[in-house]
């Protein structure tokens, strides 16, 4: 429509059509919005009040608030930096072993050789097991009397472990079972970012003579590494609210050995019944989470800057 | 593409049908009420899922369709939920018309109003002792289900088969466990190990402290931890634990395994016993049960019967309780309950008796066991326990000294006692 056009057209017919079209971002937007408000932002202003309160399970609205006492509790108490260690040690191995076994088999099964589709069909099996039932099947294998891995070792002279029942054996048990189920998910996310890096350019590099690690290391491995940033920062995040495998292999023992953040949250507030505390304990870890995230977010923005210069 | 214009008469169309529907979904619910037919109330009980015994208690149960005019309809829970789940339905004002719930449980619903008072629906009936704990300030707000006393039961074919005599003793158990596995290759004492199955040792410590004459707290609700009594049943537990009698398999497992004639010995409740006795894996006649060895006698699990306070039908719901402790509703609920102590003195059957040699024993071990809850702390029982047992587990894992550990679970829960009040 010309301008001339628009000149005749009435003033409210204009001043509606100017409203729809300033409107439609927000309405666009709204929806996500009012689906985040309603399931994460309330929630989480929820949490906060709950932590502030001494709510209990029973009755959760009934919670009188008793100010930063819960924190106060929690960071004067010894079980949480217990808990603390214990779910530092927990995530960065099992985010550690993930990665490195993880991107390995992706650059493995990215090879052309016969029955790559079969290997890679059986190295995404463990993601594709629900982890309650993947749990079990563990807890069974780490039996120390009846346990396959034990007779393993008995069959090759060696003593049984008590694999979920002594320390340091327990936390290696539940990190291993956890490692295990999430090295196919960075294997597939991993093989994709393989399959993006320009084959030209890999090709180059060969032909001017690079050897396979280095056509690796200065070609292949900047391009998938975003990549893997951003595995690496889901695996944390995964492992700070992992809490079925720890629940079914150890439920956080022995003598409070794997009692991650997770752990500890659910006996506050289901088996002690102290909502308040149990917040209080959640909230704790949703800050260690936001850190990790905001310090990833500055690390991609510090090499965005880097790559535009 | 339909019009904009079409959209008012499509909402109105999708309104009237909703409307029609809700109509219709409201004079359902109503008319089974309004014609005066009695109500279906549901019961909510874990015991439901258990094997081979599950179906026989909800058949028990279920002679309450014949007794009156309403029916029963079955809410299963699995046991590890069951406390959660009832606890966060019942904060959202719903749940079940009546609930099966174990003691400390139905401490927190009282403290939390959840439950309906009951004097009236058991007015007249023959309650014994087992019921006194259903009583809070004066007012009955649970009957019992089944008080479940810990035995040592023992498969007695396989003890004379490896020749060893019933243990009186902490010592006599470790010897007898190690001959019945060194000469017959079974688990020689199946009880799981305090690191398998730690949510169950915080009551099965009891065993072994309350079997020593020990208690978490006196009379007057004063914290007793590091007592000489309780000291001297932990160090039991470590000389147990050090002799690597307990199992690694969890109670479920055990309890198959002893039911097919796998394990020699085992700390079992009535329903354990009857679970083997039902699975056919072993003759009946070999299942026999002993006091624990321990100079004092352990404890008991209790579950109570409790109506919820939000209940639709909670007239109905009592008319239930009442009718279970009749002594037809008692006779129905002792044959499928095999030998646990129940509301009122109703003895198991000759028949079951003369087939079933551990009944009888369940039921004289069941007059003299201790509720697992601390006097004065009911509330906070599985908090407290679960600080003891951090520190027990110091003592098996850690060799920690029991002294030094009980000092400072005694500290830990004076502290956490001191903050709740």
């Amino acid at each position: 429509m010309t301008a001339r056009a628009d000149a005749k057209e009435p003033l409210r017919l204009r001043l509606v059509r100017s409203a729809r079209n300033g409107m439609t971002p927000v309405m666009l937007l709204a929806g996500p919005f009012i689906f985040l408000g309603v399931m994460i932002i309330w929630p989480l202003i929820e949490q906060v009040w709950i932590s502030l309160t001494d709510a209990r399970l029973t009755n959760p609205s009934a919670g009188e608030f008793v100010g930063l006492q819960n924190y106060a509790t929690a960071l004067s108490g010894s079980a949480l930096p217990r808990v603390l260690l214990n779910t530092m040690v927990y995530t960065v191995g099992t985010t550690v072993i993930a990665l490195v076994i993880g991107v390995l088999a992706a650059v493995v099964v990215n090879m052309k050789f016969a029955g790559n589709s079969v290997v890679k069909a059986i190295l995404a099996t463990p993601w594709a097991i629900p982890s309650v039932a993947a749990a079990l099947i563990w807890l069974w294998m780490f039996s120390q009397s009846r346990g396959v891995i034990n007779r393993g070792l008995e069959a090759l002279g060696q003593d049984g472990i008590a694999w979920l029942t002594s320390e340091p054996w327990a936390m290696v048990a539940v990190i291993a079972v956890t490692a295990w189920q999430a090295v196919p998910f960075v294997m597939l996310v991993t093989l994709a970012a393989l399959k993006s890096v320009p084959q030209e350019t890999a090709e180059a590099s060969r032909i001017d003579g690079a050897p396979r690690l280095g056509t690796f290391q200065w070609v292949i491995w900047p391009h998938i590494l975003p990549t893997v940033r951003l595995l690496a920062i889901l695996q944390v995040i995964e492992a700070l609210r992992k809490w079925d495998i720890i629940a079914v292999l150890t439920q956080g023992g022995p003598v409070n050995s794997t009692n991650t953040l997770v752990i500890a949250i659910q006996r506050q507030a289901f088996e002690y019944q102290q909502l308040g505390m149990g917040a209080t304990y959640a909230i704790i870890g949703i800050t260690i989470a936001i850190v990790f995230t905001l310090a990833y977010l500055l690390l991609e923005r510090r090499e965005e800057k880097k790559n535009t210069r | 593409m339909g019009s904009a214009r079409e959209f008012p008469y499509r909402l109105s169309a999708a309104a009237l049908l909703t409307g029609s529907l809700a109509l219709l979904t409201a004079c359902g619910t109503g008319g089974e009420e309004a014609d005066g037919e009695g109500v279906t109330l549901t019961l909510g009980n874990s015991q439901w899922l258990d094997a081979n015994r599950g179906e026989g208690l909800w058949e028990a149960v279920s002679g309450f369709d014949h007794a009156s005019e309403h029916s029963v309809e079955r809410v299963e829970y699995p046991s590890g939920d069951i406390a959660t789940t009832l606890t966060t339905e019942l904060g959202a004002g719903e749940g079940p018309d009546v609930m099966f719930i174990q003691d400390n449980v139905f401490e927190s619903f009282v403290d939390a109003d959840f439950l309906e008072p009951l004097e009236d629906a058991v007015e007249g009936a023959n309650l014994n002792n087992t019921n006194e704990g259903g009583v809070k300030d004066g007012t009955r707000y649970g009957v019992a289900w089944q008080r479940a006393p810990f035995a040592l039961l023992y498969n007695s074919g396989l003890l004379d088969e490896a020749g060893v005599e019933v243990p009186t003793t902490p010592e006599e158990l470790i010897e007898s466990a190690d001959i019945l596995t060194e000469e017959l290759g079974v688990q020689g004492f199946g009880d799981p190990s305090p690191l398998v199955d730690d949510g169950r040792w915080l009551q099965h410590i009891n065993i072994w402290t309350y079997g020593h004459g020990g208690s978490w707290a006196d009379e007057d609700g004063n914290i007793t931890v590091d007592t000489p009594e309780n000291i001297e049943g932990v160090e039991v537990v470590k000389d147990l634990y050090d002799a690597g009698i307990f199992s690694d398999e969890d109670l479920h497992t055990n309890r198959a395994a002893f039911a097919q004639g796998q394990v020699g010995m085992v700390d079992e409740i009535g329903g354990g016993a009857l679970v083997a006795s039902l699975e056919g894996g072993m003759d009946p006649q070999d299942i026999h049960v002993a006091d624990q060895p321990t100079p004092e006698p352990g404890y008991h699990q209790q579950l109570y019967v409790v109506v919820n306070a939000n209940s639709p039908h909670v007239e109905e719901a009592k008319e239930f309780v009442s009718w279970l402790v009749t002594e037809e509703g008692q006779e129905m609920l002792r044959e499928a309950s095999g030998a646990d102590p129940l509301a009122t003195d109703v003895p198991v059957t000759e028949e079951f008796a003369a087939e079933n040699p551990w009944a009888e024993g369940f039921l004289e071990v069941g007059s003299h066991t201790q509720s697992t809850l601390i006097p004065g702390h009911e509330l906070q029982t599985t908090e407290i326990m679960t600080l003891i047992m951090d520190h027990v587990q110091e003592v098996l894992v850690n060799d920690i000294p029991a002294e030094e550990a009980l000092a400072a679970a005694q500290g830990d829960v004076d502290n956490l006692v001191g903050s709740g009040d």
